[in-house]
């Protein structure tokens, strides 16, 4: 089996992009390691292999890969943030220098694109503090939140009750969008994701149950705008993955249905009904690579898969370990983690 | 479809007087329901309806993060009105307590960097008659059959007990969905014993300049000069842990001040507003309706020069009452 796996590696199934593997990465053994040279690579490592998260430095400083598991922590390439279970204290660390700061707000640590959250224990409110631990603002959303969707100037979040509730970057209320107030005729609200794009002026969002619909929001003289709507065969009833481009052109969503692919200019979306994103995927993530393209991590009950996505059709997908669980771009490189070694792949082609 | 339990009302009494049997004991029954009327309830067709071995409703209960100690921490959005109750079942079977839809369900994260559940693994059945049923817990694990509709006391998800324990617990929140607002849970759980009364800690007027003036508690009265003025009443209140029996949570309070009523409201319901959960009726987030000491901040009341007569009654849902008064003197 471990032959196939580095064959299609390799050569993966399908590929118009071409993936060109390059040395993976070492993880050491245990424990809060210092930084390292790793192996194979020309970087600085640090690894926390005990709670399951590492991140792997170029020598210029910039991240191409840092990941967390557990859910009492959270890493970007500045900042670990971590929260002691036992004694339900929140630190905030430094990543390059490991100093270590206690924050007086207790909670889960969540970062999303270089910006600092803590979800309160109810999953109920947000607080967002900066790089110095001072508290920014705090929300309560009055319902528990059952998505996400961080960009730079706003955070959307995806509540139980079926509303989102759209902050600005300095805790002001930017709207509450809240899709049942469009007529669309799902029995039970409810917000299963939602996708912010890069400016913030477009919402997807998959919502309701009996029946369920993507939809796509546009902000027009600072309201929202239905703009897309499309009725699913299929339901899911748990959190998915959803996201823009890096240029905001198109959004990707997975239903039960497979992955919408939505194209924000001709205003129109289609189903990529490829079998792997059938309804036997049991989990999916989703990243935006470069202005158009994405990479995806999908685990379904047997096996694991990474891939490309590009103007709605996959570029590439191949299988990855079992143990795959996290995925990440830097500039023209894909690195995947398992809990052993980030393998690396150089993205080629256009 | 699921049942809500409702308080006894008249006319659902009237149709039990067919008999001179039961039109005696309804005589009693009623006398009983006067001086206590929410400790009887009766089970109407079918909302939810919950059962336990043991209940801890902590519905508008301060929920304070230890920072460091058992000090109320000073931060916005650490403390906060909890919406629920812990219920503890024997066994290690989670079931649904109506007829309902799985609407969500949210699962350990498979992958790095996701958003994290901070509250652990939880489940929302969607009820027939609008009401949200979620069930979460540090230790709930959700049923993974993939079922989607789920009749009543299926199982809907297990808790991981400690070893040599025959319970373990979970906790139970209801939501309305139409009417967008938490419910009291206790209106859902069946055989809610509680015979302890809740405990009046502490209560302050404090001043616009934010100077407190104790008015007294059960351990301490106290007779005070205060300044006349415009003052909120802070009340930490509680109903205390019973090791044997449920705790049916504080429900109701009411202070009167020189035999007028200046302050009646009810924890039963907290709304969902842009503020945030509006609790007793006032629009703010719940985490700004309790201060850093975790005393419940009510209503602004003038107080007149003259000499007074406060009384503060506290009740929890089981109808124990627990009341103080105290006299004071405002200059």
């Amino acid at each position: 089996m471990a032959i196939i796996y580095i064959v299609l590696a390799v050569y993966p199934l399908h590929q118009s992009m071409w993936l060109e593997p390059i040395s993976p990465i070492l993880i050491p053994d245990a424990g809060f390691s210092s930084s390292e040279q790793p192996k194979g690579g020309n970087g600085v490592l640090r690894a926390f292999a005990n709670a399951r998260a590492f991140g792997y430095y170029l020598d210029s400083g910039y991240v191409t890969f840092m990941s967390a598991m557990r859910p009492a922590l959270a890493i970007d390439e500045n900042h670990i943030m971590e929260m002691d279970e036992q004694s339900d204290t929140m630190f905030l660390r430094d990543a390059v220098g490991l100093s270590r700061m206690k924050i007086p707000i207790t909670g889960y640590p969540y970062i999303a694109e270089k910006r600092l959250f803590i979800l309160r224990q109810d999953q109920q409110a947000s607080t967002e503090i900066d790089r110095e631990g001072r508290l920014l603002w705090s929300r309560e959303f009055g319902t528990p939140i059952t998505s996400s969707s961080i960009s730079g100037n706003i955070s959307a979040w995806g509540l139980l009750d079926g509303s989102i509730k759209i902050i600005g970057n300095k805790g002001s209320s930017v709207g509450e969008l809240r899709p049942a107030d469009y007529t669309i005729d799902s029995k039970y609200p409810c917000i299963y994701s939602v996708a912010t794009s890069p400016n913030g002026e477009c919402i997807a969002t998959l919502y309701g149950l009996e029946d369920q619909y993507f939809l796509v929001f546009t902000k027009k003289s600072g309201t929202y705008e239905l703009v897309y709507k499309k009725k699913l065969a299929e339901s899911v009833i748990t959190s998915e993955t959803a996201a823009f481009s890096g240029d905001g052109s198109c959004a990707i969503a997975r239903t039960a249905d497979g992955l919408v692919y939505y194209d924000v200019q001709k205003k129109a979306g289609k189903i990529i009904q490829n079998r792997y994103f059938g309804g036997d995927t049991v989990a999916l993530k989703i990243l935006p690579l470069g202005t158009d393209a994405f990479v995806f991590l999908l685990a379904n009950r047997q096996e694991r898969f990474a891939g490309i996505l590009k103007r709605g059709a996959i570029e590439a997908l191949f299988p990855v370990g079992q143990d795959a669980a996290g995925i990440a771009t830097y500039a023209d490189i894909l690195a995947i983690s398992n809990s052993s070694s980030i393998s690396r792949y150089r993205i080629k082609g256009k | 479809m699921i049942t809500r339990v409702k308080k006894l009302n008249n006319a659902t009494a009237r149709t039990w007087l067919h008999s001179s049997t039961v039109r005696i004991c309804a005589v009693f029954a009623t006398i009983i329901i006067l001086l206590n009327p929410a400790r009887f309830v009766v089970a109407q067709e079918t909302p939810l309806l919950a059962s336990a071995l043991r209940t801890s409703v902590t519905f508008g209960s301060p929920v304070f993060m230890a920072d460091g100690g058992d000090t109320f921490s000073t931060s916005a959005g650490t403390r906060y009105l909890d919406k629920g109750a812990t219920l503890s079942i024997p066994g290690q079977n989670v079931r649904a307590d109506g007829e309902g839809l799985v609407l969500f369900i949210k699962r350990e994260s498979h992958f790095a960097g996701d958003m994290p559940s901070a509250a652990g693994n939880f489940i929302a059945l969607a009820h027939m008659d609008g009401f949200i049923s979620v069930f979460s817990g540090k230790h709930f694990i959700p049923d993974s059959t993939g079922k989607t509709r789920i009749g009543r006391d299926e199982v809907i998800g297990t808790v991981i007990g400690d070893p040599g324990t025959d319970t373990v617990s979970y906790i139970f929140q209801v939501y309305d969905g139409a009417g967008r607002v938490w419910v009291n849970p206790a209106f859902f759980i069946s055989g809610l014993e509680d015979r302890t009364a809740p405990k009046i800690e502490e209560l302050v007027f404090i001043g616009k300049n934010k100077a407190e003036f104790s008015i007294g508690s059960e351990k301490r009265g106290a007779a005070q000069h205060i300044a006349q003025g415009t003052y909120s009443i802070a009340a930490r209140v509680f109903d205390p842990e019973n090791k044997v029996m449920s705790t049916s949570g504080v429900f109701s309070f009411k202070a009167i001040l020189d035999g007028k009523i200046i302050l009646e409201r009810k924890l039963d319901s907290a709304r969902s507003t842009n503020n945030g959960l509006a609790f007793l009726g006032m629009e703010a987030p719940s985490s700004g309706l309790i201060d850093s000491k975790g005393r419940i901040i009510l209503s602004e009341y003038f107080v007149p020069r003259g000499a007074h007569t406060l009384e503060f009654v506290a009740v929890d849902f089981s109808g124990n009452i627990a009341n103080f008064m105290s006299r004071f003197t405002a200059d």
